[in-house]
C-alpha cells in the first residue's frame, strides 16, 4: 500500500509560500468584481454571510493557516469549528484567482486535514467517518442498502463494464431522492446509452472523507477505488453525483492514476439530446432557474499534477517553471444542464445573478448540513431568495445534496426544487415518475 | 471704549473709526494680522474680521470690539489659465477679479450678481451660493487653499499651499495651490470656511476659475409654476449641459436686471412667473459642436419638462449674460425693490424648494408682508443636489418696515427649519433653531473653537459659540 | 527587524492579566451585542492581525492580535462598546471592509477591534437628487451596481470595488480611477453619522436638521474638516456608522452585459461609451493630454497606467505577463491615458469623441478604442506610429517577433478580430468597474507600496512621478522591487482636471526578510524628495512617523492635529497608530533606517524622461 508521502496532497507547509501572500483584500467574499449584479445578492461565501467575523471568509481560513503554520494558534475546538464552519464550495477560491495565483481551496483541504491529524473529527462527522469505515458510505447503515433501488426499475445490468454509471451514495440511499436517480436511470435507457450499475458493490469515492479532513481514509477508499476500476478495464465513469464528480476528477489525481474517463450524467444526456437519441417532448411550462452545484462547476476541474519550481525574474516578479496550471473554475460543467434544459417544450430559463463558476452554494456540502444545519438552512434559504429574486417557479439543480438542501428550506415560498433528471424526465416521458 | 488700550494695538500702525464709530485695524499682510491677534487674544480684545467694504450684516459687528478690515489687501496675486486657477488677497472684488480672469481666458465662479465691493474671499469663505452648480464639486468650492491667522494668532496655509516650499518655490515646481485639502488628516480649509469669522482670519485664498467660453449663451425657460422648472434644471444639469443655472420668480428677475423705474416697468410686464435662467457654451474644442449639443438638449427637455424658452425680460441674452459676469450695478440687486431688503435663505434639494417657497409666503402673510414684497431666487447647488433657497424680502429704508422685516426674518427660521430647511449658514438668530435641529454638532463645534480660538477672541457669540468665561476687555 | 515605524510594541500585560481582561471584555460586550458577536478566540482574533503591509509596520508577518473582535448591529451598539472602552480605558479601533495595516492593532492585548461587517445597508439612493446613504460594509461595487439601476454611478477608490464606500469617504484617502468625473472620496462625502471618540452618536450635515443627507456642511462650519483631510483618521478619530455620498451621472445601461469566463471575462462596452488607450510622445505630451482633456471637461475617466499595470490587468497570470512584457510594444507603453467617454445620445458622443481626436491630432497621438471599423484602423494606425518613434529612438525594434509572440497568445484567446477591442474592453471593465486591480499590483511580487501621489496641479503630479521613478530605480538595480521599468505611476485627473495625482507603485515579494525595510526606506526617500522638490504632500505623509517629519515644512500642521486628537479623544481610545499619537517619539529603527536612506540616495535628474 502506498505511504502518505507518495500522495500529492499537500500540507501546510508545503502551500505557505501561496498562503503568506494573501493581502486580505476581500476579493474571496464577492464574485470577481466585474460579475457583480445587485447588492443583495453580491456574496460569494456563504460561510462569510452567516457568521461574518473576517476569519470565516476564505482570507479568514487562509490566515488560519498562517496562524498554524506560524505556531501563533493551536486547533482548539473553536478553531475547529471555524474551519468546518465552511461549504468547501470554492468560491473563495475561483473569485481570488480571478486576480491572483492563491490556492484559498488547497489551503483550506489541507487546514481540514491539519485539523483532523491534530484533534480528529468534528462529533457529527466521527460518525460520517465510522460509517464509512464500517460500511463503506457515509450514512446509517439502517438506511438499506446500495442496490435498493434496482429493485425499482427493470433493463438495468450490474457489474463493471466499459462504461460505468456510477450512482453515488446519496442517490442510491437517501428515498427522497430515488425518484430523481430512478428517472436519470430511465433516461440514459431511453437514450440507448449502453452501461451498468455495481449496486450494492459500488465503492464510495471518499468525497466525505475528503472534506472532513481524513486524508488517510479519504486516500484509502480511492486507492480500491482505483484499483476496482483500473484493473476491470472500465472506460468511462459517467457520474449521476457531482460531488462524486468532483472528487474524481479534482482529487483522486492526487492519490493514483484512474484511466477511465470520468463524464457527469447531464453531459451525456446533452449528447444524446443533440443527437435525437433522447427527445424532450412534453411542455414544461415553468418558469425555471438552474442553480450550478459547485461540484458539478467549479470544483469539477481536472487535477493537474505540477512539479516545477518557484522562481523570482525582474528582481521580484514570482513565475512557476514550467507555469503551474492554475484552475479558476472556468472548466467546470455549466452549458450541458444549460441546453438541456433550453431544450425542454415551454420551460422559460432565467439565470440568478450568481451563476456559473461564481454561483452561491447551496449550503449542502462540505460537511455542514451534518454539523452545522441552521447554517447549511441559512444558506438554501438565500439562494432560494435568489432564485424569487428572478421570478422562477422552479429552481433545478443536478446535485443531490443541492436538491435535498434547497428542498428542505422552501417552506411557503411557492417555489418547487427539482433534480434536473426529474425535469428532462417529465419532458421525455410527460412525467416525473 | 478703552481708547488706551486702542493705543497699545502693535505691529499694524493706526487704527482709525469707522463710519459708526467702530474702531477699525487694517493689517497689511499676515505678519503683521498675526502679531495684532496674538496682542488681542493676550488682551481679550473681541475682533470682528471682514474683507468686504459693503456692510452686510454679517460684516457689521455683533458686539464691542475692533473690526479687522483686510478689504485693503488687493493684490490679485496670481491668474493660472493653465491650472484654472486664481491667488487673491482678501479684499480682491469680482469686479476686480472678473475681467482680470477674462483677459487670461477664464471667468470667476461668482454668486448671483454680488454686491459691489463684495469680497471674494469672503464669499467664498462664507460657502455662498453660485451660479454655476455644475462646477461645483463640493459645496467647499471653488475656495481651495487659505493663509490664515487663527484665533490664536498662529499663521497657517491650508490644502497644497501648506507646503513644503513657500508660493515660489510651489509655482517653480508646477503647484499652483489647487489641493484643497489638508494637510494632513484634517480639512482646516473647512473649519474656517462658513465660521463667520469665529475660527480664524484669512489674508488670501487660492481660487477655482473656469475656462472662459468661446461662445455662450443665455437662455430663460419660464412657467407659470415652479415645477417644471425644477425638472428641467434637474434633467440639464444631470447631463451637464448647462454652465449658469438658476431659478428666480418675476420679482427677482425684475429687480435683477431693471435697475431703473422705467427699465423695472417694462421688465416687469415681460416678466413670466418663474424662471429657469440657463447658459450653453462652446469651450476651447470645437466650440459649435459643443455649443450645438447642448443647446438642442436644453430645447429637448425644456419641451419634455413643459418649460416655455422666452426671451429675457429686459434687453438680449448678451446683455442678460454680461449681467451675470458681473458685480450687481448700483443700486444693488435685492435693494432695487424698496430701497432695503432682508435675505431669509437656506438649503433643500431643488424639488423641496417650491414647498417652502410656499411655506415662506403663508408665514410672511401672517406677519403682515405681501408678495409684492417678496423676490425668491432658487440656486442649485453642487451639480443640483442642492438647493439654496433665498426669499428676499423688500423694505423701505427709514420706516418700521426695516425692523418689521428684520424681526420676521430672524424668526420664520424657527418654523422654517422645522419644516426641514437647512439653515446652513446661520447668521444672527438663525444660529439658535439651526443648532437646535442640529444639535449633536455643538459640542463638536464648541471644541473646535477652543482649539483655534482658544481665548474666544473672534466675533464672540456668532454661531452661538460661548465666550470667554473671564469676558473681555471691551 | 522590529519596529521601524516605532508605533507598535509588546503588551504591557501578564498573560494571566491579559486573559483575565479578554474574558471580562468579552462578558461586558456580549450584553451589547450577544455573545454571537464578540469574541476572543485566537484564530479568529488572528483574522485581524493578518493584514496588508504588516510587513512595512512591525517587519515582521502580523500586526498585534486584539484582545476582542466585537460585530455591532448599529449605530447605538457602536455608541455602547465605544463608551465601554473610554470606562474601561482600553482602545479600540473600527474596520469596515478592513484591506490594510492601518486597521490592526499596534499593541497587543490593548484594543478591541470593531468589525463593521454587520452594518451592510444602502439605506437609500435618492436617484433624483443623486445621492446614496450606506452603512460601513457596503462596497463600491456593490454601490456601483444599484446606482447603476437608476442612472448613476459612483466613485470607487483605486483600492478596489470590493472595499468600503464609507471607510475611504470618511477615513481613509480615495484615489480612484474616475476622478476626473467623480472626485475624490473625501469631497464627495454628504455628511456622516460619526460615533465620536467618547461615544457620542454626531449627524454631520443636512441630516440632523432636515432628514435628508443632501448636504454635508453646517450648520456654520463643516465639521467634516475635523475629521478627514486628505486622509481620514484611518480609524483614530472614533468610528463612521453611516455616510452620505454624491452619485454622478451615468449613461450607461442599468447592467452592464458581461461575457466570457475567469479570467478573461469580458464587459460589453456600451453603446455611446468609448473606452481609448491614448499615446502620446513623452511626459510634455502628457502633460499637455491631460490638461486639454481637462479644459474640455469630456472624459468619465482619465487615467494614466504604467505598461505593467497594463500588462498585468490583460493577463492571467505572471508568466503570461513575463512573456508579453518582453515585447517592446508593451512595455515601452509609458506615455498612455485611458480615456473613458459616456455620453447620453450620439450626437454628445460624436462630439465627444471628435475634441478628444482634436487633441490627440494636436499632440500627434493616437488610441486603441472601440471605434468603428474604419476609425479604428486609422487611430490604431496613429498609435502603432506614435509608439514607434519611442520604439526605434531606443533602438528595440529588434524584438519584433516578441511582438508576434503577442499577437498570437492574444489572438488565440480573443480571436484576431477582437484582439484590440478586447484590450478596450479590459480597460474599460478595469477602469469603470475597479475589478481588475488587484492584478496590477498584488500580483507581481505578492503585495506593494505606493509613494509620492500628492493631490496637486498635473504639471507637479508628473514632476513627482518622474522623481518617484529615479527613486525606485535603485531599488529595483538591488533587487528590491519589481523591475516595472521603474516608471509605474498610476493616477490620474480629478474633477475635470482641477487637481491630480500620480504615485510610484513598487511591487515586492511581502515574504523577504529585508522587504518591510525596504518599503520604509522608499517612503522616506520619495518623501523627502517631495519636500526637496515642493511636490506637496506626498500620500505617505500620514501617520505620526510622516507628520513629524513634514510638519515644519508645513506650519506645524502635526501640532493642530494633535490638539484636535486631545481635544476629541481625551482618554486616547481610539486608537490611532495610523493617525496621531500623542508623545509619539520616533523609534531607533526609524532613525537607523533613516540615516541608511539618508547615506545612499538617488540622483535626481529631470532631464530626460527615459531611465
Amino acid at each position: 500500500m502506498a505511504t502518505r508521502s507518495e500522495t500529492r496532497h499537500q500540507s501546510l507547509d508545503d502551500l505557505d509560500h501561496l498562503a503568506a501572500k494573501c493581502p486580505r483584500c476581500s476579493l474571496c467574499k464577492f464574485p470577481p468584481l466585474v460579475a457583480v449584479r445587485s447588492h443583495a445578492r453580491s456574496s460569494i461565501c456563504p460561510s462569510y454571510d452567516e457568521y461574518k467575523y473576517h476569519s470565516h471568509s476564505g482570507s479568514g481560513r487562509v490566515i488560519i493557516a498562517n496562524a498554524l503554520h506560524d505556531g501563533r494558534i493551536d486547533v482548539t475546538e473553536g478553531t475547529r469549528d471555524v474551519i468546518f464552519q465552511c461549504t468547501m464550495c470554492g468560491g473563495c477560491d475561483m473569485s481570488c484567482k480571478f486576480s491572483t495565483d492563491i490556492e484559498i481551496s488547497e489551503i483550506m483541504f489541507a487546514l481540514r486535514a491539519e485539523s483532523h491529524e491534530r484533534c480528529g473529527p468534528l462529533p457529527a462527522h466521527a460518525q460520517v467517518l465510522d460509517n464509512l469505515r464500517g460500511h463503506g458510505h457515509p450514512f446509517d447503515a439502517t438506511g438499506g442498502s446500495k442496490d435498493d433501488w434496482l429493485a425499482e426499475i427493470t433493463g438495468v445490468r450490474t457489474g463493471l463494464s466499459k462504461r460505468v454509471l456510477l450512482v453515488g451514495s446519496s442517490y442510491a440511499l437517501l428515498p427522497d431522492r430515488r425518484r430523481t436517480l430512478l428517472n436519470l436511470v430511465r433516461l440514459l435507457q431511453v437514450a440507448g446509452v449502453e452501461f451498468t450499475v455495481l449496486g450494492a458493490d459500488e465503492p464510495d469515492t471518499g468525497t466525505m472523507a475528503l472534506h472532513i479532513g481524513d486524508r488517510d481514509l479519504f486516500d484509502t477508499l480511492a486507492r480500491d477505488f482505483v484499483g476496482i476500476f483500473n484493473t476491470a478495464g472500465v472506460e468511462e465513469i459517467v457520474c449521476a453525483d457531482p460531488e462524486d464528480f468532483a472528487t474524481l476528477r479534482a482529487h483522486f489525481g492526487k492519490v493514483g492514476d484512474l484511466h477511465a474517463t470520468v463524464r457527469h450524467a447531464v453531459e451525456v444526456l446533452d449528447e444524446a439530446v443533440a443527437a435525437g437519441s433522447l427527445t424532450l417532448r412534453h411542455r414544461v411550462s415553468h418558469r425555471a432557474t438552474y442553480h450550478d452545484p459547485c461540484s458539478l462547476g467549479r470544483r469539477s476541474e481536472e487535477y493537474q499534477a505540477w512539479d516545477g519550481e518557484t522562481k523570482k525574474i525582474m528582481g521580484q516578479l514570482i513565475v512557476t517553471d514550467p507555469p503551474r496550471p492554475v484552475n479558476r473554475g472556468t472548466h467546470g460543467v455549466y452549458e450541458p444542464p444549460r441546453r438541456l434544459l433550453q431544450a425542454v417544450p415551454g420551460l422559460e430559463l432565467v439565470e440568478m445573478p450568481r451563476r456559473r463558476e461564481y454561483a452561491y452554494c447551496c449550503g449542502g456540502s462540505g460537511g455542514v448540513p451534518q454539523a452545522y444545519p441552521e447554517f447549511a438552512s441559512h444558506t438554501a434559504h438565500e439562494r432560494l431568495d435568489e432564485a424569487g429574486d428572478v421570478g422562477a417557479e422552479i429552481v433545478v439543480s443536478a446535485c443531490p445534496g443541492c436538491e435535498r438542501n434547497l428542498d428542505g428550506a422552501t417552506d411557503g415560498r411557492g417555489v418547487e426544487v427539482l433534480g434536473i433528471y426529474d425535469v428532462l424526465a417529465e419532458a421525455a416521458f410527460g412525467n416525473r415518475g | 471704549m478703552n481708547t488706551d488700550l486702542l493705543e497699545r494695538i502693535p505691529g499694524v500702525g493706526e487704527h482709525r473709526f469707522d463710519a459708526e464709530g467702530v474702531a477699525v485695524v487694517a493689517p497689511a499682510g499676515v505678519d503683521e494680522l498675526a502679531t495684532f491677534v496674538r496682542w488681542a487674544r493676550a488682551e481679550r480684545i473681541p475682533l470682528w474680521p471682514r474683507s468686504s467694504t459693503s456692510l452686510r450684516r454679517s460684516v457689521r459687528p455683533d458686539g464691542p470690539g475692533l473690526v479687522v478690515d483686510m478689504s485693503g489687501l488687493k493684490e490679485i496675486i496670481r491668474v493660472d489659465r493653465r491650472n484654472r486657477v486664481t491667488l487673491v488677497q482678501a479684499g480682491v472684488t469680482f469686479e476686480e477679479l472678473a475681467p482680470a480672469l477674462e483677459r487670461e481666458g477664464l471667468r470667476a465662479v461668482m454668486p448671483l450678481c454680488p454686491r459691489r465691493g463684495k469680497s471674494v474671499l469672503a464669499t467664498h469663505i462664507e460657502r455662498e451660493a453660485t451660479i454655476m452648480p455644475a462646477f461645483q464639486w463640493d459645496l467647499s468650492d471653488p475656495l481651495l487653499c487659505l493663509e490664515l491667522v487663527y484665533g490664536s494668532g498662529d499663521q497657517f496655509r491650508t490644502g497644497s499651499a501648506a507646503g513644503p516650499g513657500n508660493l515660489d518655490q510651489q509655482w517653480a515646481s508646477g503647484e499652483m495651490q489647487k489641493g484643497p485639502m489638508g494637510p494632513g488628516h484634517a480639512d482646516w480649509m473647512r473649519i474656517v470656511q462658513g465660521a463667520q469669522g469665529t475660527i480664524g482670519i484669512a489674508t488670501w485664498a487660492s481660487v477655482k476659475a473656469e475656462v472662459l467660453p468661446r461662445i455662450e449663451t443665455v437662455h430663460v425657460g419660464a412657467s407659470d409654476t415652479l415645477t417644471p422648472l425644477v425638472e428641467c434644471a434637474y434633467r440639464l444639469l444631470r447631463k451637464n449641459a448647462v454652465d449658469i443655472c438658476f431659478i428666480v420668480d418675476a420679482n427677482a428677475f425684475v429687480d435683477l436686471v431693471g435697475t431703473t423705474e422705467g427699465s423695472r416697468a417694462e421688465a416687469a410686464r415681460r416678466t413670466q412667473p418663474w424662471n429657469l435662467v440657463m447658459s450653453v457654451s462652446g469651450l476651447d474644442y470645437l466650440p459649435e459642436r459643443r455649443h450645438a449639443v447642448y443647446s438642442r438638449m436644453l430645447r429637448d427637455e425644456a419641451r419634455a419638462a413643459g418649460v416655455r424658452l422666452v426671451d429675457p425680460p429686459l434687453g438680449s441674452g448678451e446683455t442678460l449674460l454680461a449681467l451675470l459676469r458681473r458685480s450687481s450695478e448700483e443700486p444693488y440687486w435685492k435693494e432695487r425693490r424698496r430701497g432695503a431688503s432682508r435675505q431669509v435663505f437656506f438649503q433643500t434639494t431643488l424639488e423641496a424648494a417650491g414647498a417652502f417657497c410656499a411655506s415662506f409666503a403663508v408665514h410672511a402673510a401672517g406677519a403682515g408682508i405681501d408678495t409684492d414684497r417678496i423676490g425668491t431666487y432658487i440656486q442649485p447647488q453642487l451639480g443640483g443636489r442642492v438647493a439654496h433657497v433665498e426669499l428676499i424680502v423688500a423694505c423701505e429704508p427709514g420706516t418700521d418696515e426695516v425692523a418689521e422685516t428684520g424681526r420676521f426674518a430672524d424668526a420664520v427660521a424657527v418654523p422654517l427649519t422645522a419644516e426641514g430647511a437647512f439653515f446652513s449658514r446661520p447668521y444672527g438668530a438663525w444660529a439658535e433653531p439651526a443648532f437646535e435641529a442640529a444639535a449633536s454638532s455643538v459640542d463638536i463645534l464648541e471644541r473646535a473653537k477652543t482649539i483655534f480660538d482658544p481665548a474666544r477672541i473672534l466675533a464672540p457669540g456668532r454661531l452661538g459659540l460661548k465666550g470667554n468665561p473671564d469676558g473681555y476687555a471691551f | 527587524m522590529g519596529s521601524v515605524l516605532g508605533v507598535s510594541g509588546e503588551s504591557t500585560l501578564t498573560e494571566e492579566e491579559a486573559a483575565a481582561l479578554r474574558d471580562e471584555v468579552v462578558a461586558e460586550l456580549a450584553l451589547v451585542v450577544g455573545d454571537r458577536w464578540v469574541t476572543a478566540e485566537p484564530a479568529i482574533l488572528d483574522g485581524y492581525a493578518w493584514q496588508y503591509l504588516a510587513e512595512a509596520a512591525t517587519g515582521e508577518r502580523w500586526m498585534a492580535r486584539p484582545l476582542a473582535v466585537v460585530l455591532p448591529g448599529c449605530t447605538e451598539d457602536v455608541a455602547e462598546i465605544v463608551r465601554h472602552c473610554n470606562h474601561k480605558g482600553i482602545q479600540f479601533k473600527a474596520v469596515s471592509t478592513g484591506f490594510g495595516a492601518w486597521g490592526a492593532a499596534a499593541q497587543p492585548d490593548s484594543m478591541v477591534q470593531i468589525d463593521l461587517r454587520r452594518m451592510d445597508r444602502i439605506l437609500e439612493i435618492d436617484a433624483k437628487n443623486m445621492y446614496a446613504v450606506v452603512e460601513p460594509y457596503v462596497t463600491g461595487n456593490q454601490l456601483q451596481t444599484e446606482a447603476f439601476s437608476v442612472g448613476l454611478n459612483t466613485h470607487i477608490a483605486g483600492v478596489g470595488g470590493q472595499t468600503s464606500v464609507l471607510a475611504s469617504a470618511t477615513s481613509m484617502m480615495g484615489q480612484g480611477w474616475d476622478g476626473v468625473s467623480m472626485s475624490f472620496s473625501c469631497r464627495n462625502l454628504l455628511g456622516a453619522e460619526w460615533v465620536t471618540p467618547e461615544g457620542e452618536i454626531v449627524r454631520i450635515g443636512s441630516f440632523e436638521s432636515a432628514g435628508r443627507w443632501f448636504a454635508g456642511d453646517g450648520p456654520g462650519p463643516s465639521i467634516r474638516g475635523v475629521f478627514r483631510g486628505f486622509a481620514g483618521a484611518l480609524g483614530g478619530l472614533g468610528v463612521f456608522t453611516k455616510a452620505a455620498v454624491k452619485l454622478y451621472p451615468w449613461e450607461g445601461p442599468e447592467a452592464l452585459e458581461v461575457g466570457g469566463a475567469s479570467p478573461y471575462y469580458e464587459t460589453e462596452i456600451p453603446e455611446h461609451h468609448l473606452s481609448a488607450l491614448c499615446i502620446v510622445d513623452d511626459w510634455k505630451g502628457m502633460a499637455e493630454l491631460g490638461y486639454r482633456l481637462g479644459d474640455a471637461g469630456i472624459a468619465l475617466a482619465v487615467s494614466r497606467n504604467a505598461p505593467s499595470v497594463m500588462g498585468a490587468v490583460l493577463t492571467a497570470d505572471n508568466n503570461e505577463f513575463a512573456d508579453i512584457y518582453e515585447v517592446p510594444f508593451v512595455h515601452e507603453l509609458y506615455y498612455t491615458l485611458v480615456v473613458i467617454i459616456q455620453a447620453d445620445d450620439a450626437e454628445e458622443f460624436a462630439y465627444k469623441v471628435d475634441v478628444l481626436k482634436t487633441i490627440l491630432r494636436e499632440l500627434d497621438g493616437g488610441m486603441i478604442a472601440n471605434l468603428p471599423a474604419h476609425e479604428y484602423t486609422y487611430w490604431l494606425g496613429r498609435f502603432i506610429r506614435t509608439l514607434s518613434r519611442r520604439v526605434k529612438a531606443k533602438g528595440l525594434l529588434k524584438s519584433a517577433p516578441g511582438t508576434l509572440g503577442l499577437f498570437r497568445t492574444f489572438g488565440k484567446r480573443y480571436g484576431y478580430r477582437k484582439l484590440t477591442s478586447s484590450m478596450s474592453a479590459l480597460l474599460y471593465e478595469a477602469v469603470v468597474r475597479s475589478g481588475l486591480n488587484m492584478r496590477g499590483v498584488f500580483r507581481f511580487g505578492g503585495t506593494f507600496w505606493t509613494a509620492m501621489g500628492s493631490l496637486a496641479s498635473w504639471d507637479n503630479a508628473i514632476k513627482g512621478a518622474r522623481v518617484g521613478a529615479q527613486i525606485k530605480k535603485r531599488y529595483i538595480d538591488e533587487g528590491k522591487f519589481f523591475d516595472d521599468g521603474a516608471d509605474n505611476a498610476w493616477g490620474g485627473l480629478y474633477e475635470n482636471g482641477a487637481y491630480s495625482h500620480l504615485e510610484e507603485l513598487a511591487c515586492y515579494d511581502p515574504t523577504d526578510d529585508d522587504s518591510g525595510a525596504n518599503v520604509i526606506g522608499y517612503i522616506f526617500e520619495t518623501n523627502l524628495a517631495s519636500a526637496e522638490h515642493f511636490l506637496s504632500l506626498p500620500l505617505n505623509a500620514c501617520g505620526p512617523q510622516a507628520s513629524t517629519f513634514f510638519s515644519p515644512l508645513c506650519g506645524g500642521y502635526q501640532n493642530w492635529q494633535l490638539a484636535i486628537k486631545n481635544t476629541y479623544d481625551p482618554n486616547n481610545a481610539s486608537e490611532g497608530s495610523s493617525y496621531v499619537i500623542p508623545d509619539y517619539k520616533p523609534g531607533r529603527g526609524l532613525r537607523k533606517l533613516a540615516g541608511n536612506v539618508m547615506s545612499d540616495r538617488a540622483e535626481i535628474d529631470l532631464t530626460q524622461d527615459d531611465l
